[in-house]
């Protein structure tokens, strides 16, 4: 059987790769994709994410975008301008613009009602800055129960990226 | 009539200003967040103020914490159930199956453009759903708020219990881009109702005498804590700009929260300062104006509520 999964992302390039093994492995079943402020300002984050699902044929799978900053912190930690100098991650990734459009449900309202409805397990898998699910676990409170299975990429045990002991997405 | 939606912790004060909303606005739904009582007691005491009032519109219950700080834990001047010193009737259905910040979503997106939110309490929902949906700010003509002080505080000496009891929910709603309305605790202070306007509630119906014995209580315990001779009527104050801009004098001006530690947590630091466009050293401007910031009150608001609780008492079946 495959396994469902959602990815909660920042596309990103790396994020860009996750999304192509999700969409296209034979044994997984990518339910949708939220964007989250990050890696790029979301707007980009969906319009990167949408171009590469696009990219791969795969343009049915619906995107979803969610918070445009942190919860908490008016600001963003990270000077993105940095990042573009080193050109870790670009703006707008390399491959033809998107055909397909964002979903009109934002991401968080998408991860409530889709964990809400279901049947059969799906994982949630989040790349990037945690607020998508921090806001879906105030929002809703048997979310965290919903959930079956959460697998991060995020934190640092031995060195960071952002400080010497601080990963970006945390 | 303009939609409204309010979020609150209903407290005494909420009560009036549900009360005032009903005869004035279209009050469209309420949401709860936790505050001046257990988030479970604050949504119970809404949904029997509806049943109270007639009022057939959904209620949510929203936010049981702050978004990031540890909950004030301790007493409350709203006493053990939020809503001391009356017998309510008992709730005559349950919340809404949904979160608050849903109910805010949904009302917002039916009234696109026209929606009022009112925030009597903690602003840690309308901070979510503003996080949620980024367009929510373009959906809503407004967000009028109790919240703040230029002056005199009441949780600290200088922090009022709105604001401190989420200052980074406020912090976001205040930057958020949206219209936003503010009467702080310096302006309704002096909204108060003595115990003889109490007493003369008295003469109406249920829903007049269970007001003055709420209002009772409330009286008392302001006496009791912070030895005060009046009642404030702080929530209502809030729907003023919608309901008779007259009532309260604004004036546009910049608000910030204080998210430090320490002695200034949760404080709203105005600039009321009327400076030239120029720098001097560290004399300089703070930021545009985000706000429309209550000063004066007028002595016509207090008649103008309690009028609104007999009317609306008097139409009551």
């Amino acid at each position: 059987m495959r396994r469902k999964l959602i990815i909660d992302c920042d596309t990103g390039s790396d994020d860009a790769v996750a999304i192509m093994l999700a969409a296209l492995h034979p044994q997984l079943d990518l339910v949708g994709v939220t964007t989250v402020n990050g890696n790029v300002p979301v707007e980009n984050c969906t319009d990167n994410s949408l171009r590469v699902l696009d990219f791969i044929g795969r343009g049915d799978i619906p995107v979803y975008e969610g918070l445009n900053r942190p919860i908490a912190r008016a600001d963003f930690p990270i000077p993105r301008a940095i990042k573009k100098s080193t050109g870790i991650h670009s703006k707008e990734l390399p491959i033809p613009p998107a055909r397909s459009r964002k979903r009109d449900m934002a991401a968080v309202e998408f991860l409530i009602e889709t964990y809400r409805a279901a049947t059969e397990e799906i994982a949630l898998v989040p790349v990037g800055p945690l607020s998508n699910i921090a806001a879906a676990i105030a929002l809703d409170p048997k979310f965290v129960e919903r959930v079956p299975e959460i697998v991060i990429m995020g934190g640092a045990h031995h060195h960071g990226n952002v400080t010497p002991s601080a990963e970006f997405n945390i | 009539m303009t939609p409204v939606l309010l979020d609150c912790d209903p407290g005494h004060d909420d009560a009036v200003a549900l009360i005032y909303a009903a005869r004035h606005l279209d009050l469209r739904a309420i949401t709860t967040v936790f505050g001046n009582q257990s988030l479970e007691h604050v949504t119970r005491n809404a949904l029997s103020l509806c049943r109270l009032v007639q009022l057939d519109i959904p209620v949510a219950a929203g936010a049981d914490r702050p978004l990031v700080a540890q909950p004030i834990h301790g007493g409350t001047i709203h006493g053990k159930t939020g809503l001391d010193g009356a017998e309510l009737p008992e709730p005559d259905r349950a919340p809404a199956d949904m979160h608050a910040v849903e109910l805010i979503l949904r009302t917002a997106r039916a009234h696109r453009g026209e929606l009022v939110i009112a925030a009597t309490g903690a602003l840690t929902n309308v901070a979510l759903a503003l996080a949620t949906e980024p367009r929510l700010k373009d959906w809503l003509r407004g967000i009028t708020i109790m919240g703040g002080t230029t002056g005199i505080g009441n949780v600290t000496e200088i922090a009022e219990f709105n604001i401190y009891a989420d200052p980074e929910a406020a912090d976001r709603v205040l930057r958020a881009g949206v219209p936003a309305w503010l009467v702080g605790l310096d302006v309704t202070r002096r909204v108060g109702v003595t115990a003889a306007d109490i007493a003369s509630l008295r003469g109406g119906g249920v829903l007049a005498r269970t007001m003055a014995d709420l209002l009772d209580f409330f009286l008392a315990s302001l006496q009791r804590v912070h030895g005060l001779s009046t009642a404030s009527l702080h929530d209502p104050c809030a729907l003023v700009p919608f309901i008779d801009p007259s009532l309260i004098e604004y004036r546009q001006c910049c608000v910030q929260v204080s998210l430090d530690p320490g002695l200034t947590r949760g404080v709203t630091v105005a600039d009321l300062r009327r400076l030239r466009n120029v720098q001097l050293g560290q004399i300089r401007p703070t930021g545009p104006a985000n706000v429309h910031l209550a000063r004066e009150p007028s002595p016509a608001l207090v008649p103008h509520i309690l009028a609104a609780i007999r009317e609306v008492d008097a139409r009551l079946t």
